[in-house]
């Protein structure tokens, strides 16, 4: 009998782990394999507002800890109240984004790091050697960097240990996770349906992965013409400005939307105060269904089923 | 001659010769055996990187994986193994004057056009999947409206739209069945015209998702092409090519540094002895 129970919780297990393998979302590593000092030493430059030129603004001013990685704006402020135009992306899990920006110009989080403080609207440095000069004048900062890097603070080890600091920021275990890993209690009956109209409706062509985005960029407006929408920055062209193809006009990569739910403000502009708007605009412009209220928020309470652990609860570092 | 004379006309002669031996031997020194083993590793690493990413733009066309994370791994993967390779044996410095370079120029151009063609497949490839998946169900429920509505003559049109999406979706079409498809769907406009709102708006969707599968279907394929018939394989079996030659090339050389050292022995050595006995000379004279 007890043989038969095993065998039967076996082949259960096997069903299990074969459905979610068939899933279009994956669940999110536990974490990322990191250097603890270097961590550190990228977790203070993160908080450093001396990464700016006149020492007021740091990534953390736009990438909050307790925002979830983002800063709750539309678009966020930079230098001398300077106002950006994009909206500022969670840095949450952003270790595993494909590309980095919303438009997809820099290759990795290394190369990232560095664009903002060059940016006269972000955090306004003239050169990267003035940035890691200021940092190479804290001696506080040259020990670490003797001890991490056995050298002194430069552009490339600054963005490195920016980089590695933000390979921490990941949030594993989301109940949506727990629900893919076999947990089948883990989801509310309305989150399961809500999860299904998600792949009915066709929101997971472009929202799949362990994202659930992040690794592909697409046209906002794939189906029907974004100048249709009222509302919104129609002047970003998106990946044209970068590659000057007539086929990348407002072509984005597509977000993640593990946060979805604690990260508002929505879109490039962040131009859908909420995850209603933002939903009822991708159904609308994306996939072109018409759906019916109920079935639009049983997909809302499943997105909220994606955020998981905050880094600061994780045990990261 | 005086004797301190010859003893340094000698000793400049040495340097002199010692100098150009070292300039010798820097040009014409083989590719150290680490350095080959590199290149040969990184070659093959990127060879299969180029057929992993061809086998996994076929499986996302066709739905065998239903998610993108893998393919969006592989341009960093690449990146990565360039970066080791440009980096090592073949750094510009290494490789200055050979036609290596002119092939590795060949082969970034090719590996930036393909992953460019990747990630226009990945965003055409959503859209017509998404397309391909509800078109034919939208135009089902419309020939259902139609039947309700006594029309069995549209009913009939609708059927056979139904059909003609499937087929257009699973087999490849010629450009009439296109244009068959594109007049059956201006056909059935007056109908979702005059139909109440709530089908209104279903035979609209419908239209719409059926003109992106129409549209998207070929784009994507263009796409799948342009992926499967890049040149990245055959650049980078150039390059191996290319570097065996170089490799062979600087052994070669490496032989003419052999002999610039046996002929440096030689005068060295007749100097010394001519020297030595210009000294017992002196020392007999003395």
């Amino acid at each position: 009998m007890i043989r038969i129970r095993f065998v039967a919780a076996l082949i259960i297990g096997m069903a299990i782990g074969t459905a979610s393998a068939l899933e279009p979302i994956s669940p999110l590593p536990e974490k990322i394999d990191v250097d603890a000092d270097k961590v550190a030493l990228g977790k203070k430059l993160f908080m450093d507002p001396r990464l700016s030129a006149n020492g007021t603004v740091s990534c953390h001013s736009c990438h909050t800890m307790e925002q979830w990685g983002a800063d709750g704006r539309a678009v966020s402020i930079g230098i001398n109240g300077q106002t950006g135009r994009r909206n500022s992306p969670t840095v949450f899990n952003a270790a595993l984004n494909f590309r980095q920006f919303w438009d997809g110009r820099a290759a990795n989080l290394e190369e990232q790091a560095l664009m903002p403080i060059l940016d006269p609207v972000e955090m306004g440095f003239q050169s990267l050697d003035e940035m890691a000069a200021a940092i190479a004048s804290d001696p506080e900062y040259k020990e670490s960097f003797t001890q991490v890097f056995d050298g002194e603070p430069n552009p490339r080890r600054i963005a490195d240990a920016l980089a590695e600091f933000q390979k921490t920021l990941i949030t594993p275990d989301s109940a949506f996770d727990q629900y893919l890993r076999g947990d089948a209690d883990a989801l509310t009956e309305r989150q399961k349906t809500g999860y299904e109209l998600f792949k009915g409706y066709g929101c997971v062509s472009c929202h799949q992965g362990q994202l659930v985005g992040g690794n592909m960029f697409q046209k906002f407006g794939a189906l029907k013409d974004i100048q249709l929408r009222s509302g919104g920055n129609i002047g970003d062209l998106g990946r044209y400005e970068i590659t000057g193809n007539e086929w990348d006009k407002y072509v984005f990569k597509v977000p993640s939307l593990r946060l979805v739910s604690k990260t508002a403000p929505y879109f490039h502009d962040g131009s859908a105060a909420t995850l209603q708007d933002a939903v009822d605009v991708m159904l609308e412009f994306q996939v072109s269904r018409d759906v019916p209220t109920e079935d639009r928020d049983a997909i809302i309470d499943f997105l909220g089923t994606l955020a998981g652990t905050h880094p600061l609860n994780n045990n990261q570092d | 001659m005086k004797l301190s004379t010859l003893v340094l006309t000698i000793l400049l002669l040495g340097v002199l010769g010692a100098l150009g031996l070292a300039f010798v031997h820097h040009q014409t020194r083989p590719i150290e055996e680490v350095y080959r083993t590199t290149v040969t590793d990184e070659l093959v690493a990127l060879h299969r990187l180029d057929k992993e990413l061809n086998e996994l733009v076929l499986r996302s066309r066709y739905g065998i994986d239903s998610d993108y994370d893998r393919i969006s791994q592989i341009p960093s993967r690449i990146r990565r193994a360039m970066s080791t390779l440009l980096g090592g044996a073949l750094r510009t410095d290494k490789i200055e004057g050979s036609n290596i370079e002119t092939d590795l120029n060949s082969f970034r151009l090719a590996l930036e056009a393909k992953l460019s063609a990747v990630e226009n497949f990945k965003a055409h490839n959503a859209i017509l999947r998404n397309s391909a998946n509800y078109a034919p169900e939208a135009s089902e429920a419309l020939a259902g409206v139609a039947r309700q509505t006594g029309d069995a003559r549209l009913a009939e049109q609708l059927d056979r739209l139904t059909r003609e999406i499937l087929k257009f979706s699973v087999s490849s079409r010629t450009r009439e069945d296109m244009q068959q498809v594109d007049e059956l769907l201006n056909g059935i406009q007056g109908f979702v015209a005059g139909l109440p709102v709530e089908h209104r708006i279903k035979g609209l969707e419908f239209e719409r998702h059926a003109r992106a599968l129409l549209k998207e279907r070929p784009v994507t394929d263009q796409y799948v092409q342009a992926v499967l018939s890049s040149e990245v394989g055959l650049n980078l079996e150039a390059i191996q090519a290319g570097f065996h030659n170089y490799s062979l090339q600087r052994e070669e050389q490496g032989s003419v540094f052999v002999a610039a050292c046996v002929v440096y022995a030689g005068i060295m050595i007749m100097l010394l002895l001519f020297l030595a006995l210009r000294v017992r000379m002196e020392t007999d004279r003395s």
